[in-house]
C-alpha cells in the first residue's frame, strides 16, 4: 500500500468524526461550544488510532519506516493530548447551556454524572500517560514502562468512548456512536495482538541459543537455531524482538538488527553490544536456552533499490551488525555491484568481525573504510568522525550520486552523517536510516 | 531535508489538516 494512500486514510479517520457529526444537521451553538466539540472529536479519533502506529504493524512500519512511524506516533500524541486537554476549556460555560441562553433549538450538553465521570477519569489519565511517556527513560525499566503504556492508554481511550457517546452532543448518534466503539474495538484488538495472539504465535515456534560469544569488547554475537521449524523470512537490514530465557509470553523482549544473512540458512546471528538491562548479561547465557523470536521487523532493506549502481554502508559501533546481514547476503547473491563499509568506532579494540570484513575485501568487490575517534599509536586508517570531507576521499561524483546509502548508528551519529551526505547531493530518496531511540 | 525534517513536514501537514477540519467544523452555520 502506498504511503500517500496510509496518510490520505489516516485523515479520512481522523477527520471522520467531524464529518458524521456535521452531517447530522443540528443547528449549531456557540463558536466556543462547537470548537469544544470539535477538538475533543479529533482528538478522541487521532488517540484511537495512535493504537495502530505503535509500530508493531508492519503494514504500517514496514511501508513508512518504523523511525516515521514511531516518530509520528509521538507527535500525535502531543497534538491529540492538546486537543483534548483544550476540550472542557473551551465550552462556553454553563450559563450557555439553560435553555434560555441556548440558540433555539440546540441540544443542551449532557451534564449527567454517568456521562461525566468517564471524561474526567480519561482527562486526568491523559496528563498521567504524557507525563510516563516523556519520562519514561528515567522513571521505569522499558518493559515496565510499555506494559503501562498500553494498558493505561486503552483504559482511557475506553473512558473516552464512554464520555463521548454518553455526554457528547453528537456521539450519541447511531452512526457516530458505532464509529467510536469499532475504533475502540480495533484498539483492543491490536493490543491483543502484540501481547496476546503474537506470543502464542511465537510460543509454536521456539528458538534455541546456539552460541554465545565475545566478538569485540563489550560486544557480542548471539546465535539462534530453530527449533523444529523453518525458522524466519527476512531480509537483510530487518531486526527482531527476541527475549531468552522467558515465557513466550513475556514483556522483556528486545530488538535487536539482525546480522546474519537469509542466504546463510536457518540460523539468526545477531550482534549485540553490552548497553545496560538484559545485554549486560548476555554474556552469562548459555547453549540451549530458549529464545523467542518475534520478527522481521524495520526498513532497512535493499529491496526498492535494485538499480542503485553501488552500495554504501555507513555503521557506527554496533550499528554494524544490519550492514553484516547486507554484505553477507551481498557476497552470497554474487552481486557484482561496488559496496563501501564505513565502520565508525571510538577504540580499535571495538572494532567487530574484522577478520571477516578484511576477508571480503580480497574476495568481493568490498572496500572497508576504518574510522576510529580515539586511535592508538601508528593508526593508518581515518581518524576522527565520519564528516563529508572522508566520504568524498573514497566515493567519487557519480557514487554520491547512483549510489544507494544505508545508516545505522547512534542518533547523533546518524543526523550528522546524514546532513553530511545531504550536503554533498546524495539524494534524500537513496538514504536509509533506522535508529532505535527516539526523543 | 533530513529524515527527522521530513517527518516534522508530514507531521505537521496532517495536524493543519485536522485542526482545518476542526475550525470548519466549529464555524460551520456561525455567519
Amino acid at each position: 500500500m502506498p504511503a500517500a494512500i496510509l496518510v490520505l486514510f489516516y485523515l479520512a479517520l481522523t477527520c471522520a468524526p467531524l464529518a458524521l457529526s456535521a452531517l447530522q444537521g443540528l443547528p449549531p451553538r456557540p463558536l466556543r461550544d462547537e470548537l469544544a466539540s470539535g477538538v475533543a472529536l479529533a482528538g478522541l479519533a487521532i488517540l484511537l488510532v495512535e493504537f495502530a502506529l505503535s509500530g508493531r504493524f508492519r503494514v504500517i512500519s514496514g511501508r513508512i519506516g518504523m523511525d516515521v512511524t514511531m516518530r509520528l506516533h509521538q507527535l500525535l500524541a502531543r497534538a491529540s493530548s492538546v486537543l483534548i486537554l483544550l476540550h472542557p476549556f473551551l465550552y462556553s460555560g454553563p450559563q450557555s447551556l439553560r435553555p434560555g441562553l441556548t440558540p433555539p433549538g440546540s441540544a443542551p450538553l449532557n451534564f449527567d454524572w454517568p456521562g461525566l465521570w468517564p471524561g474526567i477519569v480519561a482527562w486526568l489519565l491523559l496528563g498521567a500517560v504524557m507525563v510516563m511517556a516523556l519520562g519514561r527513560d528515567a522513571l521505569y525499566r522499558h518493559e515496565v514502562w510499555r506494559a503501562l503504556h498500553g494498558i493505561m492508554a486503552l483504559v482511557m481511550a475506553g473512558l473516552g468512548v464512554l464520555h463521548a457517546t454518553r455526554a457528547g452532543r453528537y456521539s450519541g448518534d447511531p452512526v457516530l456512536w458505532g464509529f467510536w466503539w469499532v475504533l475502540f474495538a480495533i484498539a483492543v484488538l491490536s493490543l491483543a495482538w502484540v501481547y496476546a495472539v503474537k506470543p502464542l504465535m511465537k510460543a509454536r515456534r521456539p528458538w534455541r541459543v546456539s552460541s554465545v560469544t565475545r566478538l569485540a569488547d563489550r560486544t557480542w554475537e548471539l546465535c539462534l537455531d530453530p527449533e523444529d521449524h523453518k525458522g524466519l523470512r527476512y531480509r537483510p537490514g530487518h531486526f527482531a524482538w527476541i527475549s531468552i530465557g522467558k515465557p513466550a509470553v513475556s514483556l522483556d523482549e528486545n530488538p535487536f538488527s539482525i546480522a546474519s544473512a537469509p542466504a546463510d540458512g536457518g540460523r539468526l546471528r545477531f550482534v549485540i553490544k553490552e548497553l545496560g538491562d538484559f545485554t549486560n548479561r548476555l554474556g552469562q547465557v548459555t547453549p540451549g536456552t530458549r529464545a523467542w523470536v518475534d520478527a522481521p521487523f524495520g526498513s532497512l532493506t535493499l529491496q526498492r533499490h535494485d538499480k542503485a549502481g553501488g552500495v554504501a554502508l555507513i555503521a557506527g559501533g554496533v550499528g554494524i551488525a544490519p550492514m553484516l546481514s547486507h554484505l553477507r547476503q551481498l557476497d552470497a547473491d554474487k552481486d557484482p555491484r561496488p559496496r563501501v563499509l564505513f565502520y565508525a568506532n571510538r577504540a580499535e579494540d571495538q572494532i567487530a568481525c574484522r577478520e571477516e570484513l578484511d576477508q571480503r575485501t580480497q574476495t568481493g568487490p568490498l572496500r572497508v573504510v576504518h574510522l576510529l575517534s580515539d586511535p592508538p599509536k601508528g593508526w593508518t586508517g581515518e581518524t576522527g568522525f565520519l564528516t563529508p570531507d572522508v566520504l568524498t576521499r573514497h566515493l567519487d561524483a557519480a557514487a554520491l550520486k547512483t549510489w544507494v546509502f544505508v545508516l545505522c548508528g547512534p542518533p547523533p551519529m546518524l543526523h550528522a552523517v546524514e546532513n553530511a551526505l545531504l550536503a554533498l547531493g546524495v539524494s534524500p530518496r537513496n538514504i536509509l536510516l533506522e535508529q532505535f531511540s527516539y526523543d | 531535508m533530513t529524515s527527522r525534517g521530513r517527518i516534522a513536514r508530514a507531521f505537521w501537514v496532517l495536524t493543519l489538516v485536522i485542526v482545518l477540519a476542526v475550525l470548519a467544523f466549529a464555524l460551520r452555520g456561525q455567519f
